[in-house]
């Protein structure tokens, strides 16, 4: 009967029907079959109403989608060429850090690919680099930056863990200081892989002092916004959402009051343009808060995770971290960034003191591979961001950042297994 | 369909759309007052919060609405590229009932939850109650199965590329 | 029988271990008919959704402060009322008169309440220097989600409030988004913003209550003899939870000094500076009639019995 209903899920799934609804109905059978009413169903999906960061998502999606509308792209095109334009790779360069230093303050990955794919894939294809690498590299890059300070999924691990009250203990500002190296490990491991990549794209020459001054001037309303964001969010005075609000009213007031590039008759149609994405992707976020709290309820992940035990005695911890690394990269595709935290954390933690590995260790290793998971096919979300976002079928989606994977799973290899680089400014 | 059904249809588009951006103009200027009053004249609005948290979810539920209407939700979409025409709109139509089957049980399981909250008298924010909040559930689940039976026997809109995508 | 029931109370805390205990010692006194199953840490939503879900049958119970199940029974909030206690023994002589009357108040909102516990005493505490009711309006104040009383007290103080789930709390503080919280010093502890804060007022704000009660329809479907055990049994864990907890809040105080958290000491003049508030709140709520009024007499009773003494 199971094997029945997910064929004929699959089925619909394969025939097109949208994601929500396979998860919808997921939910509504897991809740029928556990004796619960379908209204069970519509009680967790509410609960989007209850999450005081998800206003981080339409207001970033807007700011993006206008920022994309005007001309923007261009100018940020026009001055990173300037800047750093005649390195090898010197634009991929450029993005790779904006998606890693987005995704830190933002702590949501798809919004990422959301509000800087817009200005990024255009730059990216108007410098010249292939169409497969620039979706590839974004699609990617999107998730980097989750184990960077103040990634709001780090915090939530440390918050979680610190209730287990290990030794050695969690801190958050452990945590932040661990996640640096590794971090700047997958920077510079996609950076070099970039600058390999697009050896063969003509590099521009470098430019003359007055044109850097020029693009400077051109781009005088949007240099300032990184830094509002940076300095607002690190001295502690904007909290996402509200660098998100600041994000948003700056760039509505700069394009449509005093640039003008976006006329007051025109708002309406970029702004269903950015909610159109939200919404779908809010709906599939709701289905999926129903699906988790489905699982919680069954124990499905515990069940999982007792049988991954009991085939690996205690003293093998690298067979431990080889199956969490699997585990993880499964279920940070199923359940994304914050469910799998809260739901695993709790059961992998106290399984993997007792394999001896270091709790802040384990935090890093938790990230990197959800961060992975993110966008492992076939179920990835990102994918799915990616693919609404740029319009393109998945499947191109996912042959172009198979790559990026490969890249970021030798970085997440190399994280697991060499604790020290974790450590060493943590401890 | 006759003229006036589409004449309708067209109305309701059109308040949608502009419904949706009032919404989405008064979050961004909300949530922006806020900033200003909290960080710079040390107050602010107590009901600003939970307001903005509905904001968030009626802008969505309305922007999955549109999204119906407009082919755009996300989903696995291959099948467009292995097979056309007729066999293209088979696909179309039961993959297409199915979500509005789906969207159909979930405004019958929300409207049970705005009844919830209706007896249960739970407070919502500014005086409005929260079963007022969650109508946008049974109406935009309710919407989006209309929409998406319409859709089902239409053929597929082509997503015509955004500027910045086929830059 | 299996009684699902929800709390934000985050796992592994002494709560969460007292009532395990009580649980496990429920299930053998009836020998399994009767199991409660917890969802610690807030995985099932804030208490509105906690609440919803009791409705539909998907919990039976929850374990909640009493400012997240105050729309269900106001005067839960009785002991709560701002700067009312001046000792933990009046606390003690009170609630042994009217923690029943409390729990009582459950049942018109079709709840069975198990256990009532006591907390410990909420302190202002701030990531800024607050010494006076001045410092306190120019800060960016937590009030749990739905907390009348506290939302009443802050607004007394001159603070417009900022209402946010528990569990943003932590990185809301982080955030800057606000910098200014009450709870006990053991649950500061417990939620981790002792690792945020820097400062604490020496003055007892309120005295925080936690209740387990369950669905009345899902505990009518117990037997009588099986009823009495599970109330005996959670009553126990939660009086055992009011020791534990004036040792647990004796232990947070030293740790908060270890970490180098200032403990102001207010003078008496802001002290009674303060305590206005309490006046005014009071009022305002008596006027609200957010309490029962004959409970609220039989309160003001007992503590100008005690003082009178
Ligand atoms: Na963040
Ligand atoms: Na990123």
């Amino acid at each position: 009967m199971i094997w029945l209903l997910i064929g004929v899920l699959v089925i619909l799934a394969a025939l097109g029907a949208p994601l929500f609804a396979i998860l919808g109905a997921i939910a509504l059978i897991g809740f029928h079959m556990a004796g619960q009413e379908g209204i069970a169903v519509a009680v967790e999906f509410y609960r989007l109403s209850d999450m005081p960061a998800l206003i981080a998502i339409p207001l970033f999606t807007l700011a993006g989608y206008i920022l994309a509308e005007s001309k923007t792209p261009q100018r940020l095109v026009r001055l990173t060429n300037a800047l750093v334009g005649w390195l090898p790779g010197g634009l991929a360069i450029v993005a790779v850090l904006a998606c890693t230093l987005f995704t830190a303050f933002t702590g949501a990955t798809g919004v990422t690919i959301i509000a800087l794919g817009a200005v990024l894939y255009p730059a990216l294809r108007q410098a010249q680099y292939g169409e497969k690498f620039s979706l590839g590299l974004l699609t990617a890059s999107g998730s980097l930056g989750l184990l960077l300070v103040p990634s709001m999924p780090l915090i939530l691990y440390g918050v979680v863990a610190q209730q287990f009250q290990t030794t050695p203990p969690v801190s958050i500002d452990a945590l932040f200081r661990a996640g640096v190296l590794p971090c700047l490990l997958m920077v510079v491991m996609l950076g070099l892989y970039s600058a390999w990549h697009v050896r063969d794209v003509a590099r521009p020459q470098r430019a003359s002092a007055g044109e850097l001054w020029a693009a400077l001037k051109d781009a005088a309303w949007e240099i300032p916004l990184p830094f509002v964001i940076l300095i607002g969010i690190y001295s502690g005075k904007l909290a996402a959402s509200e660098a998100a609000a600041a994000t948003a009213l700056y760039v509505l007031l700069v394009t449509v009051l005093i640039r003008r590039e976006i006329k007051l008759s025109q708002l309406p149609q970029v702004i269903r343009h950015a909610m159109v994405l939200v919404g779908g992707i809010l709906v599939i976020l709701g289905f999926s808060l129903a699906l988790t709290n489905w699982l919680i309820d069954a124990e499905v992940p515990e069940k999982l995770f007792q049988f991954l035990r009991t085939h690996i005695p205690e003293s093998n911890p690298f067979l431990f971290l080889l199956a969490l690394n699997i585990f993880l990269l499964v279920f940070g595709m199923l359940l994304e960034g914050f469910p799998a935290i809260i739901l695993l954390v709790p059961l992998v933690l106290p399984v993997a003191v007792r394999y001896g590995i270091d709790p802040v260790h384990l935090g890093i290793i938790f990230l990197a591979n959800l961060q992975l998971g993110i966008f492992l096919p076939p179920l990835g979300i990102n994918l799915y961001i990616a693919s609404a976002r740029f319009r393109q079928p998945v499947m191109t989606l996912v042959r172009a950042a198979v790559p990026f994977f490969l890249i970021m799973l030798a970085a997440t290899l190399i994280i697991t297994y060499w604790p020290g680089l974790s450590l060493w400014l943590a401890r | 369909m006759n003229s006036a059904f589409q004449r309708n249809l067209a109305l309701l588009h059109r308040f949608e759309d502009w419904l949706l951006t009032a919404l989405v103009v008064f979050m961004v200027l909300l949530a922006g007052a806020q900033i200003l009053l909290r960080n710079v004249f040390d107050s602010g609005f107590a009901w600003a919060e939970p307001l903005l948290r509905a904001l968030v979810l009626w802008s969505a539920m309305l922007g999955a609405v549109i999204a119906t209407r407009e082919d755009q939700h996300i989903g696995l979409d291959f099948i467009g590229r292995w097979v056309s025409g007729v066999k293209l709109r088979i696909a179309r139509f039961i993959a297409l009932t199915f979500a509005a089957v789906l969207c159909g049980l979930m405004a019958w399981h929300s409207w049970a939850l705005v009844q919830l909250d209706l007896e249960g008298g739970t407070e919502g924010v500014l005086g409005i109650s929260a079963w007022m909040l969650e109508l946008i559930l049974p109406l935009g689940f309710g919407l989006m199965a209309l929409r998406f039976l319409i859709r089902s026997v239409l053929p597929p809109k082509s997503h015509e590329l955004l500027p910045e995508a086929g830059a | 029988e299996v009684l699902k029931i929800a709390t934000t109370a985050p796992d592994g805390t002494a709560w969460m271990r007292e009532m395990r205990a009580g649980a496990e010692a429920v299930r053998t006194r009836t020998e399994g008919r009767v199991e409660l199953k917890y969802y610690p840490g807030g995985v099932m939503g804030d208490s509105n959704t906690v609440q919803r879900k009791i409705k539909i049958g998907q919990l039976q119970g929850g374990a909640f402060t009493g400012g997240e199940i105050s729309n269900v029974n106001g005067d839960v909030q009785l002991y709560s009322l701002p700067f009312l206690f001046r000792s933990q023994a009046e606390v003690d002589a009170v609630r042994a008169k009217l923690d029943d009357r409390v729990k009582a108040g459950f049942e018109k909102g079709g709840f069975v309440a198990l256990g009532l516990s006591g907390g410990g005493f909420a302190y202002i505490m701030s990531t800024r220097a607050i010494k006076t009711r001045d410092d306190l309006t120019a800060s960016k104040v937590w009030v749990p989600q739905g907390d009348h009383i506290a939302e009443v007290a802050f607004k007394n103080a001159g603070v417009t409030p900022i209402s946010l789930p528990l569990a943003d709390v932590y990185t809301s503080l982080q955030t800057g988004l606000i910098d200014t919280a009450a709870n006990t010093l053991a649950g500061a502890i417990a939620f981790q913003w002792h690792t945020k804060i820097k400062h604490v007022v020496d003055l007892p704000v309120s005295y925080v209550v936690g209740v387990i009660v369950v669905d009345k329809k899902a505990f009518d479907k117990v037997s009588a003899a099986d009823q009495a055990i599970l109330k005996d049994e959670m009553g126990k864990a939660f009086a055992r939870l009011d020791q534990i907890s004036i040792e647990d809040n004796g232990k947070a105080v030293e740790a908060l000094k270890k970490q180098g958290i200032t403990i102001y000491q207010p003078s008496a003049e802001e002290t009674a500076n303060w305590q206005k508030v309490g006046v005014d709140s009071a009022k305002q709520l008596e006027g609200e009639k957010a309490l029962s009024g004959d409970l609220y007499k039989a309160l003001n009773d007992e503590i100008a019995a005690l003082r009178k003494k």
